[in-house]
């Protein structure tokens, strides 16, 4: 019997695939290395089902060291990285599973990465003249149906141009990350003698810079005055807002005087007008809408929102959910899904509703993505969903179902009303017609304005009008869904990395909070790549290579040449980072030291005797020297150069030479103990004895 | 560690006047303090047709306005403390 090894990316997805690539949907279940895997029955097949985790192989350097440029790469075992246990057994028992099989596979899923998986386990396993003969299957969910149908269509050969986009974008992103971040530490650790993780890359650093522009925008706005009128009527017992013709006004004066002569008094219908509006209904849910509704809804974090995501994929309730496309493709059996939420107590009447129609209609929206469909749900349901998963599902439902709803209808009405020659605005809107509203329900955020019956010529008795004064507004913080919109228009990024790129951001200290802010930290960073490579903060280079990237996989370039591309762009500006490392670690020194640049005591001063010995960093030069604290008080003014490079500790004891404070210097793993006093022997080798 | 002694240290310099950044040539402010000066007063000239205000009675007012941005209240802050 043929036996074929089936690679998966998850082991969730792996069970799925066993069970419903088995004739009979039972596969036999083993384990090995603490790893489980399926052995299933397929016509005169055998089938070993068998899952990575997630990436199995990382980009790395092609030499050892902390030296930088590099621009050569390798790809190796990414245990040997991450000294991962679990992924070594992995690859491990993928590795003797080979041995057996005859014919491979992939079933990872299908985008970039997942291709790219599968091909860095069988291109490491498998001799070339037998790789080229491994086939993948497609599919963007995974329920029964769709594996089975993607394994009669699975193809003869792996999707080889998307896997070499998708390893140059490694690369790509490799390079520019370890160049671009070690250039940042390496700068912090000679102004300062001391190491800190930092990190910039080809999509930190514009994301940076969108969000250096918002802060500076708000840390240097100055509101001004404005006026606008609020007016009140009472009709029928009840207050209804009048709008004056002129939203805002810049003079207090003008304000208050006519608010002085209209207020109490009456005013009357001069015009009445209505028009009927229609709402189309919404495109289904693309990642970053999705995201986008979840925050607005639930208050969820991108992040959280693509967590939930990936589990309701692979328990197969949704379709994959890692698309940028707005749109649901013929091929999908809208019908077959409607008769599986039919089942769903919450959607039966809605689905049975749709299902009524003679024929189904979905609003599009304009993203599309080469490989799925926009999300939606399979059809099929799962009790035992944790509360945020139902929501989030609820959600996907509700939105899928809505886009195939009809226009909702309102009708807009507009009621002119003059009071002492001056023109004010009674404004309503009513739904007339639910359709597609009824369907989204919760989630719609039409507000109904209803007015009341109201006639031309109409008079309206004693309108309240106030001159009221408001400051304008800086523009608002972005918060993590604002920020991932903006990459996304700005198109920076995937939407496979975006969010990871903002955590990252978070995790350096670059921004904090849930409406960000730009930390010092961050200022300083964006102010020195300014300064020296305004390149890297630019969203033009990142999007040029995107470009680069997307054409790859249409394959009209190739990854050498991309490549080649993308280290020609880096390498001016990393050469500009290089030569001014100096300067640039004393600029984002300043605000690592910050608020104190005056570090602990050394020990007592030998002059005063009463003083302390302190670090004191001189900010503009970025040096460090030992000063008396004793100096503010005018009382001593003792002071020591000190070693510019490496890490200073006080040792807590008194030089027998001549009594000032004994330190110690570090410098790599080199460990010197030495008198704070420059003009004394103690641990100086004995230079000045000339020895 | 003490104000006092960041005092020190920051007079032995050539910084923006408010900050730690250096300041622009030719000024006493650093980039950013700069532009927060140039928006105050641009915001003055709104202000002063809108509610006849003289210089010191603006800086009073906007300082007052919990929109007013950081650096742009800062820059407030020292222009009163000089108009006083
Ligand atoms: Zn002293
Ligand atoms: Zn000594
Ligand atoms: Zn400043």
């Amino acid at each position: 019997m043929k036996r074929v090894l089936v690679i998966c990316e998850k082991p969730k997805a792996a069970e799925r695939v066993a069970k419903a690539l088995d004739d009979n949907g039972a596969p036999r279940e083993a384990k090995s290395l603490g790893v489980p895997y399926y052995i299933s029955r397929r016509e005169d097949k055998e089938l070993i089902v068998v899952s990575a985790l997630g990436h199995l192989f990382t980009v790395t350097a092609d030499r050892r060291g902390w030296s930088y440029p590099i621009f050569e790469t390798k790809w190796i075992p990414i245990h040997e990285v991450t000294r991962s246990r679990r992924a070594s057994n992995h690859l491990r028992l993928i590795e003797s599973l080979a041995k057996e099989a005859d014919e491979f596979v992939s079933a990872c899923d299908y985008d970039i990465e997942g291709s790219l998986i599968a091909y860095n386990i069988l291109a490491h396993i498998l001799p070339a003249e037998r790789l080229k003969d491994a086939g993948r299957m497609r599919f963007s969910s995974l329920t029964k149906e769709a594996l089975l149908e993607a394994w009669r269509k699975r193809s003869g050969t792996l999707d080889y141009p998307v896997i070499e986009a998708g390893k140059a974008r490694h690369e790509v992103d490799w390079i520019f990350g370890i160049n671009l971040s070690r250039a940042l530490m390496s700068s912090v650790r000679r102004a300062m003698g001391r190491f800190r993780p930092m990190s910039i890359g080809r999509v930190q650093g514009p994301t940076l810079n969108f969000l250096k522009e918002r802060e500076v925008e708000i840390r240097t706005f100055v509101p001004t005055p404005f006026w606008a009128l609020e007016a009140y009527a009472v009709i029928d017992g009840r207050k209804y807002r009048l709008e004056y013709y002129r939203p805002y006004m810049e003079r207090e004066r003008e304000a208050l005087e006519i608010a002085s002569r209209c207020d109490g008094e009456n005013g009357y219908v001069e015009l009445l007008s209505s028009s009927r509006r229609s709402i189309p209904p919404p495109n289904p849910f693309s990642l970053g809408d999705l995201q986008h509704e979840a925050h607005r809804v639930y208050g969820y974090s991108p992040t959280k929102t693509l967590k939930i995501a990936e589990v309701l994929y692979l328990k197969a309730l949704i379709s994959y959910p890692r698309t940028s496309s707005q749109r649901i493709p013929p091929s999908i059996d809208l019908r077959e899904i409607l008769h599986g939420l039919r089942g769903i107590e919450a959607y039966r009447e809605l689905a049975v509703g749709l299902l009524s129609r003679t024929h189904f209609r979905i609003r599009q929206g304009l993203k599309e993505d080469p490989a799925h469909p926009a999300i939606h749900p399979t059809g099929y349901y799962e009790e035992r969903l944790r509360p945020h998963e139902r929501r989030l599902f609820d959600l996907i439902c509700r939105r899928f179902m809505a886009s195939m709803g009809e226009p909702a209808h309102t009708l807009e009405t507009d009621a002119q009303i003059e009071v002492k020659g001056y023109r004010f605005h009674l404004r309503g809107s009513r739904l007339i017609d639910r359709g597609w509203m009824s369907i989204y329900g919760p989630f719609s955020k039409y507000k109904e304005e209803t007015l009341p019956p109201l006639k031309h010529g109409q008079i309206i008795e004693r309108i309240s009008v106030r001159a009221e004064r408001r400051n304008t507004k800086p523009p608002p913080r972005l918060d993590q869904p604002s920020l991932l919109k903006l990459m996304e228009r700005e198109e920076i990024g995937t939407k496979a990395t975006r969010s990871e790129i903002i955590e990252t951001l978070f995790r350096r200290g670059y921004i904090e909070g849930s409406s960000i802010r730009l930390t010092d930290l961050g200022l300083a960073v964006v102010d020195a790549l300014e300064k020296y490579c305004p390149e890297i903060l630019s969203p033009e280079l990142t999007r040029y290579l995107e470009k680069q990237l997307e054409r790859m996989q249409l394959s009209e370039t190739n990854s050498a040449l991309v490549l080649k591309d993308a280290v020609e762009a880096l390498k001016p500006p990393l050469y500009k980072l290089k030569e001014r490392e100096l300067e640039i670690g004393l600029e984002i020194g300043s605000a690592l030291g910050s608020p104190s640049h005056v570090e602990g005591s050394l020990g007592s001063c030998p002059r005063c005797n009463t003083g302390k010995m302190m670090i004191i960093w001189n900010k503009r030069t970025g040096k460090r020297f030992a000063g008396c604290s004793n100096y503010i008080k005018g009382l001593c003014s003792n002071s020591f150069p000190l070693p510019q490079r490496g890490e200073i500790k006080a040792c807590g004891e008194a030089c027998p030479i001549c009594g000032a404070p004994l330190i110690t210097l570090k410098r790599g793993r080199i460990f010197r103990k030495l008198c704070v006093n420059h003009e004394c022997s103690y641990g100086r080798g004995g230079e000045k004895h000339g020895r | 560690m003490n104000a006092a002694m960041e005092g020190v240290v920051k007079n032995m310099e050539d910084r923006c006047l408010i900050c730690n950044r250096p300041r622009m040539s030719g000024g006493q402010l650093c980039r950013y303090h700069q532009q927060a000066y140039d928006r105050l007063m641009d915001a003055f000239i709104s202000w002063r047709t809108a509610l006849n205000v003289d210089w010191r009675g603006f800086l009073e007012e906007v300082l007052k306005l919990p929109e007013i941005g950081e650096w742009a209240r800062e820059v407030a802050e020292n222009l009163l403390k000089r108009a006083q």
